[in-house]
């Protein structure tokens, strides 16, 4: 007698094993893309961070420059005067700039409330005046803004911090010792990888101050304490 | 007889069957491997697209670090300019691939007094030697460019530096 066999199911079967297997592999497979599109969004995520680092870096830079450029007039009238622009830290301010430094310290620091205009002294290859020297990162409008603080230090009371005006001994050139903080902030527009803008932001700090050899204001190579003390690597004199 | 007759039949449907399976499957695996195919692309690309912007900021800090010696100003700081040189990648992934470094540099310096309101930076002659007492700066913009599958990829990083003594 012929078996009543599910003989006629064995090829939908073979079909039925087919379509797991091949739904196993393209779980995998799906698996296998979405870590392919994570390590495209890491990698793009860690390139739009270093390149807000550089930007912020350059706004430094750029700071630095400023100050060579005013460094007699942001220690005369910018201090002094009905044209006074550095104004004290209040203890509990805790914004861009004062907010930067340790509250315990902030009140002795001097700031200007506003970002340092640098089209007052940059300008572009076309000869116009400039906010930023750089403008772009590849294809990324970049925007960048420094903000300074001013510490009046005396180099002869090296224990104090930084000083009211009027016990700083104003050396013979009327220039006061100082060491200036520049807080410089970065924004860069990018696409989290998966068409959606986003806005990267670093900010760094670094303290200037002027050389002893050359009497040139740079970066202060060495840690500068809050607290206004400088623990230099090199001969920095802080005037 | 009927049975062998029944039997025939069921025979020949089945290698249908299968012969539908494998089809099915074939093209499914076909377009999964393609599919993993961009994947390993996407991957590789972020790998040298980090590795190139390694190799341009690794530059820009030595071209920092060159223009920070006060002893080499001339040598140094002036020199830096516009040039191009390649790079075999050192990374075993890569080693086929050569990336190209570019640099370009605009020279800044402050016209006027630095001590009067109004000086300024200008675009600045790069022949001109570098003058103590007047400050100035380079912008300067490292990009890298590199080959892959056909198509041309870069990635750029600008930045400022300006001479230790000026």
């Amino acid at each position: 007698m012929m078996q009543p066999v599910p003989l006629h199911q064995r090829g939908m079967a073979t079909l039925i094993v087919a379509l797991v297997l091949l739904g196993i592999v393209s779980v995998m497979t799906l698996f296998s893309l979405s870590y392919g599109m994570q390590q495209r969004r890491t990698a793009g995520d860690e390139m739009a961070a270093r390149l807000v680092r550089e930007a912020a870096q350059a706004a430094l830079d750029q700071g630095l420059l400023f100050f060579r450029a005013r460094s007699n007039e942001a220690l005369s009238t910018w201090l002094s005067g009905p044209g006074r622009l550095w104004q004290r830290c209040a203890p509990q301010e805790q914004s861009v700039p004062c907010g930067a430094v340790d509250a315990a310290v902030r009140a002795n620091y001097l700031h200007l409330a506003t970002p340092l205009d640098m089209s007052e002294v940059f300008s572009n290859a076309a000869g116009a005046p400039t906010q930023q020297v750089i403008a772009k990162i590849g294809e990324f409008e970049v925007r960048y803004e420094v903000y300074a603080l001013l510490c009046l230090v005396d180099t002869g009371q090296p224990q104090r911090q930084c000083l009211p005006e009027n016990e700083v001994t104003a050396d013979s050139g009327d220039r006061k010792p100082y060491a200036i903080t520049l807080i410089a902030r970065a924004q860069l527009p990018t696409d989290d990888g998966g068409g959606k803008s986003v806005i990267r932001q670093a900010v760094l700090k670094q303290t200037i101050a002027m050389t002893a050899g050359n009497q040139a204001l740079a970066v202060v190579p060495g840690s500068w304490s809050d607290a206004g003390r400088i623990d230099a690597v090199g001969d920095y004199k802080v005037r | 007889m009927s049975a062998a007759i029944f039997l025939d039949r069921i025979r020949g449907s089945s290698l249908l069957d299968e012969l539908t399976a494998v089809v099915v499957l074939s093209v499914g695996l076909l377009g999964l491997a393609g599919l993993q195919g961009r994947v390993q692309n996407l991957a590789s690309n972020a790998e040298s697209t980090t590795l190139a912007l390694t190799l341009a900021q690794n530059e820009l800090e030595r071209l920092r670090g060159v223009a920070a010696d006060p002893g080499r100003a001339e040598e140094g700081y002036g020199h830096i300019a516009g040039n191009n040189r390649i790079i075999e990648a050192i990374d075993g992934q890569h080693l086929e691939t050569a990336f190209t470094l570019h640099v370009d540099a605009v020279r800044f310096r402050l016209q006027g007094d630095a001590e009067t309101p109004g000086a300024h930076y200008v675009a600045a002659d790069d022949a001109a030697p570098v003058q103590a007492g007047v400050p100035e700066f380079k912008r300067v913009g490292v990009t890298v460019t590199w080959m892959r599958n056909g198509n041309a990829h870069s990635v750029a990083v600008p930045g400022i530096i300006s001479p230790a003594a000026f």
